[in-house]
């Protein structure tokens, strides 16, 4: 069961399209990867999802029911976090759930598990102004998780944290997805970390979406790039050019592979010419050479 | 149906908890402290000119510090408590937290504004109560004064409320433009500038189409009841002001 879809979605801003025809399928009990640049409508996308930017009617479902329609509905079961946490500063880490509760109608037992599962137990009569902002971005998923909802939307959680709050946030994501089952749809421009926490991911790429599926089927997806540097690259980079794609940057060999065992061939084949190999590696790319390669036909993909 | 009694009870407390630790609860409860010790000290240094013999001191000593108050100093709170309850939520960025509740948007705007009346409320309260205070110490300070006369508790606090109830159109105007502006420093200039307006044109024969002018025509009878047209047409307008609000919190977009 999907527990987002939107169709076609549509929004401009200022007379400028902002998303451009998205459809999206978030299935439940997932762990969603929502990737893109800065400035891709990532931030948008959620503003939809969650109600806070007008949309065209049934262009966006959660919970098989309309977001223009069933707004409080589908709030009451989805928890988010818009990127850097909207928290009281003036006030502590209780006092901002206890408003919430209130708000909510939530019980005020519920603060006390919060806290521990977010670990801030220790933390809670201290002033959110106090806070590090690992502290903050968990007790903004506490506020998320208050009405126990099924559905977690959370935009760059990891904004801004250092290497220790990236390493508990992610520890926490993927608690909440394994043992309280929920279905958590995250934004993010970092595509390692999406790698690391999602089973699906969709890469948006200007409002439009140019990959939506496994990230497994990712990895098969998009070309590898391989580094590679010979006795003779010139050469070495006619014969390679007979079967991949190939380029010379900065002394170097640029070869874009399908497949692991792509690297073979091309060992072989320097190996056949008699050509010496200094260096054979892969190359992660970043997600600005992801999305040409994701974008851009075969011709001009490396 | 105890929980449709409950829940919006604990809204309105949930707006309450949010002013802990805030100048705008300060400023409720200050200001009028202030303003009574000033009018107490004046008294103590020139009372002998403001007193008149034979007749009940209490009632010029709050007369001209409530007539005082509802011209400059009750508009101007107003002024700045509408900037200060809103920039809790504009400040911490809070509005993306609040428009993501499982509550009506509309209502958002409603509990905050019923917050701002509390403290409105709470400064006519304080006025009230410091004015009694600083009286009663006079009667030790300066018993020639004749303080120990009845101190007309009951008509100086529905003086107070009716001046409350005569700034209702300013309490929607100011709380509309401060719930709607980011900056801070807009709505406190629109309402500065059109209190100092209506204090300059105090004697101008149209003065009473200025609502910022309500409170202080409102104290001109003090023998009046709490109920008077001035009241009628700022709460009118509290009204539909508060309607407008609804409606633009309805169709909020929060980026």
């Amino acid at each position: 069961m999907n527990i987002i879809e939107t169709n076609s979605l549509k929004y401009d801003f200022g007379g400028k399209p902002v998303l451009n025809g998205i459809d999206l399928a978030v299935q439940q009990g997932s762990i969603f990867g929502f990737l893109g640049p800065n400035g891709s409508g990532k931030t948008t996308t959620i503003r939809a999802l969650l109600g806070l930017a007008h949309v065209p009617e049934k262009s966006i479902m959660l919970f098989g029911k309309d977001i223009r329609t069933h707004r409080i509905e589908i709030l009451r079961n989805t928890g988010s976090l818009i990127e850097y946490p909207a928290l009281y500063n003036h006030l502590s880490g209780y006092d901002n759930l206890h408003i919430l509760c209130n708000l909510t109608s939530t019980p005020k037992k519920r603060i006390e598990q919060l806290l521990s599962i977010v670990s801030l137990t220790d933390d809670g009569s201290k002033k959110v102004s106090k806070y590090s902002l690992g502290m903050k971005q968990r007790l903004g998923i506490a506020a998320a998780l208050l009405t126990d909802p099924d559905l977690l939307i959370l935009d760059e959680p990891t904004n801004g944290l250092d290497p220790a709050g990236i390493r508990d946030m992610r520890h926490l994501i993927k608690m909440l997805n394994h043992d309280f089952g929920k279905t958590i749809f995250i934004s993010s421009h970092l595509l390692y970390e999406v790698e690391m926490l999602c089973s699906h991911l969709a890469i948006l790429n200007e409002g439009k979406l140019v990959f939506q599926g496994k990230t497994s089927e990712l990895r098969d997806k998009y070309a590898k790039l391989l580094i590679a540097d010979t006795s003779d690259n010139s050469k070495a980079a006619g014969l390679i050019a007979q079967h991949f794609p190939v380029r010379v940057t900065n002394g170097l060999l640029e070869i874009a592979i399908k497949e692991r065992n792509d690297a073979a061939v091309i060992s072989n084949t320097l190996f056949r010419n008699e050509l010496d190999i200094y260096r054979l590696e892969t190359k992660s790319q970043n997600l600005e050479e992801l999305f040409f390669n994701l974008t851009a036909n075969d011709s001009e993909r490396l | 149906m105890i929980q449709s009694v409950f829940n919006p009870i604990m809204r309105f407390y949930a707006e309450l908890q949010k002013l802990k630790n805030t100048l705008a609860i300060v400023v409720a409860v200050a200001l009028p402290l202030f303003i009574a010790f000033l009018s107490f000290v004046i008294y103590i240094s020139e009372g002998h000119k403001l007193v008149v013999p034979g007749i009940n001191p209490w009632k010029g000593y709050i007369y001209h510090l409530q007539k005082f108050w509802a011209g400059l100093l009750l508009p101007l709170t107003i002024i700045l408590e509408a900037s200060l309850i809103n920039s809790i939520e504009h400040s911490n960025n809070m509005w993306k937290q609040v428009y993501t509740l499982p509550v009506s948007k509309s209502s958002v705007y409603l509990y905050k504004l019923l917050s701002f009346i509390f403290l409105n409320i709470l400064t006519a309260v304080s006025l009230t109560l410091f004015v009694q205070l600083f009286g009663y110490l006079l009667i030790l300070i300066k018993p020639e004064f004749g303080f120990y006369a009845p101190s007309f508790f009951g008509e100086s606090l529905m003086m107070s409320l009716k001046m409350m109830l005569a700034s209702s159109a300013i309490i929607g105007f100011q709380f509309f433009l401060s719930f709607n502006f980011r900056s801070f420093i807009v709505p406190m200039v629109i309402g500065f500038c059109l209190t100092v307006g209506t204090g300059i044109a105090s004697s101008w024969k149209y003065i009473e189409f200025l609502p910022y002018s309500y409170p202080s025509l409102s104290t001109n009878r003090q023998d009046a009841g709490i109920w008077d047209s001035y009241v009628s047409i700022a709460v009118i307008s509290l009204v539909f002001l508060s309607a407008a609000g609804f409606y633009v919190s309805s169709k909020r977009e929060i980026s």
